[in-house]
């Protein structure tokens, strides 16, 4: 919005090490082990993984409702991660969460003007006409007419209440939007709708971007930058050009493989489209990399090696130990 | 584009279901008939008349009959409703605002509030409910004011049960906890999110728990330690009846009648409010 | 077990000018307008579409599954060479599960909790096969093993919960198959699942469609390139085009399919990744003519009458634009 927004990335969202474990039945269950990841202003980053795998959970430990067990969250170089109520909500100000399910997202008792002008008044941003005039800045923002404020929920579509939940998003003018599955719930008619949203709300702010999705070539046409989840842990991180020309991990080698394109045929060709298997038990973690029983690549040190993320190409970072190993069995070219 | 679509949504917010038109209907003819009947020419509740003693249904002179003392039960049944209605009522209002708070803190206070809310219900909740309301009235002395008092009282954990599960299920859902993420302090959040989805089962029970109520007030004033005991009210017409039960049992056919209607209208209702409210926030969801 | 399909040379399923409505206060509301489509065997049927397109209204009707207050106004549907239009509650019964199998959308719904999968499984195999209880069981075995879940001798005594949500589609398309059905109907089988179970699954469902005809319901081109040979769009309770896969998918021609394919994401930035511009139209809306006509980029005046599903090179297409030479398209 403002003219520094291109002159030096700030670090907006900072997440270091984190783990997250649940108690469930007396059991352990590891949602999240040892993830870091980070989201500079401008900067719109894909979070990527099967359900199970934490990404959700990473959404959640951000915005302050799942306490980590471990590691820090920062946000604009503050420590948030053990903060309280009282000076969260100055956080959630500027840092605002996307919810899934568009229509269990909007009270359905509420006028669309109502819902808009919730975050105003409880930061008290303005007088009752100020706040008037901005909830009609915000629903055009997303491209919605006027007379959307004087409606309820239930007269729209889910792309246009995933649309006006944007809107509400934005209200108090975040640095930061934290997406988690906006649109999993939605035709795939309308997702590049929410897409276009995305990008121009983005590119127009200069704010930054956490967007959670399980469909790897959705994010292709959205993210600057990829972080891919497997079971609890971050697998591979980089620039999504990159990541998606040369994964350095074998499940992100899978997700894209598994990415159905309207090609014909395009089933036949390939049989390794289907990968098989499933991923771990949260409750029973292995030593190992998570991913080997379902790796095309794997070899006996994969299941006795802890794997960490590092430096694999210039721009890359994998937790494989084998990054070349798909080329070299001439499964990437 | 949408104008077919708010009218004929409209369409169906008039469409009320029968069952809720009988009971307000019932509800309304016996709320007027203490004001009509006068009106009309019918003698006076406390009429008491010798030689019209036990009269038969029927006559001419006492449509529903007439008691020993020749009182005329149609009058007596209708200024009774004025006073169980008014005790039904001035319950549930109290077994509300006691009920429905409690509830909310106890849903809303996930520490220490919520364990000592839950523990007095329990506690009210497993006392027998007769038992109590006759000790407590023995304390508080008999009247309109403390019949109401003792009900209101003993049976508030029934609205603080509902609330308290119906809150926790809302308190969990997106919107609330997006709102939460726009800042809006709890108290708000407990008010513009939570209550007004609570009005359906709310407005729903309120109904029923006033039939309960009517019940209640009835058996109290039958066991002599509700109403007055000159007061023309149904629990009292029953009393009366019981020493003529044989001689004249239309005595206690016409209170009992009026107590069979009032609570299966309130029911009616109830019915009716919570199909309504679930047949709308059906189409909103 | 030897189902008639095997001797029959004709198609397995041909649905011709279909027309559903709701009665209303206003007159008949049409859901489905003139719906034509053929399977033979081994045939893979995407009915492609956007919610309310009446793609899931035209399985449903061919299953004599509409909701209660739905009529089938005209047309007819001809399976094995019975009518079904006119069947009874009771042939239907007998054709729903042994000759045409069902996969639902959402696996955690369509089994039920409180039963053994392999109870549900052998009850299928003996309400229509003569066999005994222990053969029932050996064929519920061998569906499961087909279907490629892991230790099928076990978990044949599991509950649904026991099972991730893909082991459990994987059994809803055991219970589909088990009797042999001579269709298979799959109505947005992968929506809820992971990519690469979504995968495992389209696997399956081709696998399966080697001995039958498939029809696969979608609002995913993406999903439907996997496995279908044909395509049949839908849009507004009309079919819009219709063709070989092939046809469609390199050659689409009508502007809705075009719009349609172009809002699936793919790995390249040469193909346009654009959103359909304007919104699914409501329910109760009503159009003249061609009901894409609002949301078209070529819409023009002869747009406003209703364009025929027209052969052209092949395949069909209803689209004055397409249809009408020396028009700019």
């Amino acid at each position: 919005m403002t003219s520094s927004v291109t002159a030096t990335p700030t670090r907006l969202l900072d997440i270091e090490n984190i783990s997250v474990r649940f108690s469930v039945g007396g059991r352990d269950l590891h949602a999240l082990r040892k993830v870091s990841l980070h989201v500079d202003n401008g900067e719109i980053v894909g979070l990527v993984g099967e359900s199970g795998s934490g990404k959700s959970t990473v959404a959640k430990a951000a915005m302050g409702l799942y306490p980590p067990t471990d590691g820090t969250i920062k946000f604009a170089d503050q420590d948030i991660t053990h903060m309280g109520l009282r000076a969260r909500r100055e956080i959630w100000k500027r840092m605002q969460l996307i919810f899934q399910d568009p229509y269990s997202s909007l009270n359905p008792r509420l006028t669309i003007g109502e819902i808009l002008a919730e975050p105003l008044e409880a930061h008290r941003m303005g007088t009752r006409d100020a706040i008037r005039a901005r909830t009609a800045e915000l629903v055009a923002d997303v491209s919605l007419p006027a007379e959307t404020l004087n409606r309820y929920p239930n007269q729209f579509s889910g792309g246009q209440r995933q649309r006006i939940a944007i809107a509400r998003a934005l209200a108090t003018a975040p640095d930061l939007l934290i997406a988690d599955e906006p649109v999993s719930a939605l035709d795939v008619s309308v997702q590049a709708q929410i897409v276009t949203v995305f990008k121009d709300v983005i590119a127009r702010r200069g704010i930054g971007l956490l967007i959670i999705a399980h469909d790897l070539a959705l994010l292709y046409h959205l993210a600057n930058r990829l972080v891919v989840m497997y079971a609890g842990q971050v697998v591979e991180e980089g620039p999504t050009k990159d990541v998606i020309a040369n994964p350095q991990h074998p499940y992100t080698f899978s997700l894209i493989k598994s990415s159905p394109e309207p090609v014909p045929s395009a089933f036949a060709e390939d049989g390794f489209r289907a990968i098989a298997g499933e991923p771990p038990s949260p409750f029973d973690p292995p030593v190992g990399c998570p991913f080997y029983s379902r790796c095309p690549v794997a070899a006996p040190d994969c299941t006795t090696t802890p794997t960490s993320l590092r430096q694999t190409t210039p721009t890359q970072k994998s937790a494989c130990l084998y990054p070349d190993a798909l080329k070299s069995k001439g499964l990437l070219s | 584009m949408s104008a077919t679509v708010t009218a004929s949504r409209r369409k169906d917010r008039t469409a009320l279901p029968t069952g809720l038109v009988i009971g307000l209907g019932i509800l309304v003819i016996m709320g007027l008939l203490p004001f009509v009947l006068p009106l009309l020419g019918a003698p006076g509740a406390d009429v008491i008349n010798l030689y019209d003693r036990f009269e038969k249904p029927g006559s001419l002179s006492h449509l529903l009959g007439s008691d020993h003392l020749g009182r005329d039960l149609l009058a007596r049944m209708a200024v009774g409703f004025k006073w169980s209605f008014a005790a039904a009522i001035l319950s549930t209002a109290l077994s509300l605002a006691i009920g429905a708070p409690l509830g909310l803190l106890a849903a809303d206070q996930s520490g220490w509030p919520r364990r000592v809310i839950l523990q007095i219900i329990n506690l009210t909740m497993s006392f027998p409910s007769l038992v109590a309301a006759i000790c407590l009235i023995a304390i508080i002395g008999q009247g309109f004011m403390s019949l109401v008092l003792v009900l209101g009282l003993l049976t508030w954990p029934v609205f603080a049960r509902i609330v308290y599960a119906e809150s926790l299920a809302i308190l969990e859902k997106d919107y609330v906890i997006a709102a939460r993420f726009m800042g809006v302090k709890q108290w708000r959040i407990l008010f513009r999110h939570v209550l007004p989805a609570l009005r359906p089962s709310l407005l729903a029970t309120t109904a029923f728990h006033f039939a309960d109520m009517l019940i209640a007030e009835s058996a109290l004033s039958f066991l002599g330690i509700g109403a007055p005991i000159d007061s023309s009210t149904w629990g009292n017409m029953l009393a009366d009846s019981r020493s003529f039960l044989f001689q004249a049992p239309w005595m206690m056919l016409v209170p009992a009648g009026a107590i069979v209607l009032v609570v299966v209208s309130a029911n009616l209702i109830g019915d009716g409010i919570s199909t309504l409210l679930r047949g709308r926030s059906q189409r909103s969801l | 077990m030897n189902n008639t399909a095997m001797t029959n040379t004709g198609p397995i399923l041909a649905l011709q000018n279909l027309s559903v409505a709701f009665p209303t206060k206003d007159g008949d509301r049409a859901v489905l307008d003139n719906i034509s489509f053929t399977l033979h065997e081994g045939d893979v049927l995407g009915l492609v579409g956007e919610s309310g397109s009446g793609k899931s209204l035209s399985v449903l009707s061919l299953m004599k599954l509409l909701p209660p207050n739905a009529r089938i106004k005209s047309g007819k549907i001809n399976f094995l060479g019975q009518d079904l239009v006119h069947a009874t509650e009771n042939d239907m019964r007998r054709i729903r599960g042994r000759d045409i199998g069902m996969i639902f959308q959402d696996p955690f719904s369509s089994l039920n909790p409180v039963r053994r999968i392999g109870d549900l499984l052998t009850e299928s195999v003996l309400r229509h096969q003569k066999v005994s209880k222990a053969v029932a069981r050996d064929i519920a075995i061998k569906a499961l093993a087909d279907v490629a879940l892991p230790a099928p001798a076990e978990r044949i005594d599991n509950y649904p919960h026991q099972l991730s949500g893909g082991q459990r589609q994987r059994v809803v398309i055991a219970l589909a198959g088990i009797n042999n059905p001579s269709l298979l109907i799959a109505d947005e089988p992968t929506t809820a699942l992971d990519p690469t179970v979504r995968m495992q699954v389209l696997a399956l469902i081709k696998k399966a469609a080697t001995k039958r005809s498939v029809i696969l319901v979608t609002h995913d081109f993406g999903a439907a390139a996997q496995i279908c040979n044909r395509i049949a769009v839908m849009y507004y309770g009309r079919v819009v085009e219709t063709g070989t896969a092939e046809q469609i998918l390199t050659a689409p021609v009508h502007p809705y399919t075009k719009a349609l394919m172009a809002a699936v994401p793919r790995f390249s930035t040469e193909h346009a990744f654009a959103p359909i511009p304007g919104d699914p139209p409501k329910p109760t809306e009503r159009f003249d003519g061609c009901s894409y006509r609002p949301r078209c980029p070529a819409a023009a005046d002869d747009c406003r009458s209703i364009p025929p599903l027209t052969d052209v090179g092949g395949h069909s297409i209803a689209c004055w634009r397409a249809t009408q030479p020396g028009l700019p398209s």
